[in-house]
């Protein structure tokens, strides 16, 4: 079965949500899991690495866009890394890829997570 | 393979197939000698024996002679039917590439088999994922709530690529180590609408049929296949 870890881990004080290869119904809950870890970590916003994931279904789209919206209720981001043709597929098909903010490495999510702080 | 030249006859090399947790390696599929061509596993070692009817964990088992059916021909079994569904009844030699069963703990498997037969009907690489895609999503609804287990088919016919899920209580004589119990399936999203909006999406057609024995759900890809088998 996928990979059901989904750490939390700290970049430059935001947080980064490091998912696996593969995201399905069977680890979908350890992604909802992090995601509410990573927004309780502080006001800000937050990452979500999938630089690594290849594949994701609808299951985990769910989960991300109520993350989504759960940040934008409290006026936050959250932005993907994503690589994977088969990922951004999924985004593209659910017009999700014009909502939620992709980026193509964890260093520009990261530098778009800042720059608000630095204007 | 270059364009020109003939797939071998039953699509991809079948490495191996599952019947109750027993991994047959020199399994095969042989075909009889009568018309109807009909298609069936045999056991190299036991060739007598067959591998008996009932699928457990991976690849769906024939009875050494047992028919494998077309779409069409498995319409009606269970309530199942995909009356009207074109093609596959009048086609030729239907190949079927995959069959599986499927529950949550091999839902990473069969997306890697059908990854794996796909590419080799050599559709182009994004379809691939398309399929994919496609194909798991109904193989979770299948999880979700049809029973926690599946079977899934697909053939490579002349002129499409046909998948078929049938959810249902197909793996009841086990448990397998490592598949979710009713509490943890309970426990996972429950989105059938959005996969099913995906699906029809990606597939060119999609027919859902439900009845006493369960859900079946058929889709079509066209592409690759026609090039390459025609």
């Amino acid at each position: 079965m996928p990979d059901a870890s989904f750490p939390v881990e700290m970049a430059g004080g935001v947080p980064v949500v490091v998912a696996p290869e593969e995201i399905d119904i069977t680890n979908a809950a350890g992604l909802r899991a992090a995601l509410g870890e990573a927004a309780g970590r502080g006001p800000g916003g937050f990452v979500v690495d999938m630089s690594r994931t290849q594949f994701c279904d609808t299951a985990g789209i769910h989960a991300l866009v109520l993350a989504h919206k759960r940040a934008g209720a409290e006026s936050r981001e959250i932005r993907l890394v994503i690589t994977g043709a088969a990922v951004l597929r999924i985004f593209a098909i659910t017009g999700l890829d014009n909502v939620i903010p992709l980026f193509a490495s964890l260093e520009e999510a990261l530098a778009a997570s800042k720059a608000p702080r630095e204007q | 393979m270059s364009r020109g030249e003939k797939p071998g006859p039953f699509g991809p090399k079948v490495l191996a197939c599952r019947n109750h947790g027993t991994v047959y390696r020199s399994a095969r599929l042989v075909e009889s000698e009568c018309r109807p061509r009909r298609l069936g596993w045999v056991d190299d070692a036991n060739p007598s024996s067959g591998l008996g009817a009932k699928q457990a964990r991976g690849y769906w088992c024939y009875r050494a002679g047992e028919a494998v059916t077309t779409p069409d021909e498995s319409a009606g079994r269970d309530g199942r039917a995909h009356p009207g569904w074109p093609g596959p009844a009048r086609a030729d030699g239907a190949l079927l590439v995959l069959d599986l069963g499927f529950d949550s703990s091999t839902l990473q498997t069969a997306r890697a088999e059908v990854r794996a037969c796909v590419g080799h009907a050599r559709f182009p690489g994004g379809q691939v994922e398309d399929v994919v895609l496609a194909v798991h999503e109904l193989a979770a609804n299948a999880v979700c709530h049809g029973g926690g287990a599946g079977r899934l088919r697909v053939w490579n016919l002349a002129e499409a690529l046909y998948c078929q899920v049938d959810d249902g209580d197909l793996m009841a004589s086990a448990t397998p180590e490592g598949a979710l119990d009713q509490a943890s399936l309970n426990s996972l999203p429950s989105e059938p609408g959005h996969g099913l909006w995906v699906v029809r999406r990606l597939a060119d057609q999609m027919q859902s049929q439900s009845g006493p024995g369960g859900t079946s759900v058929l889709i079509r890809f066209d592409g690759g296949a026609a090039r390459y088998f025609a």
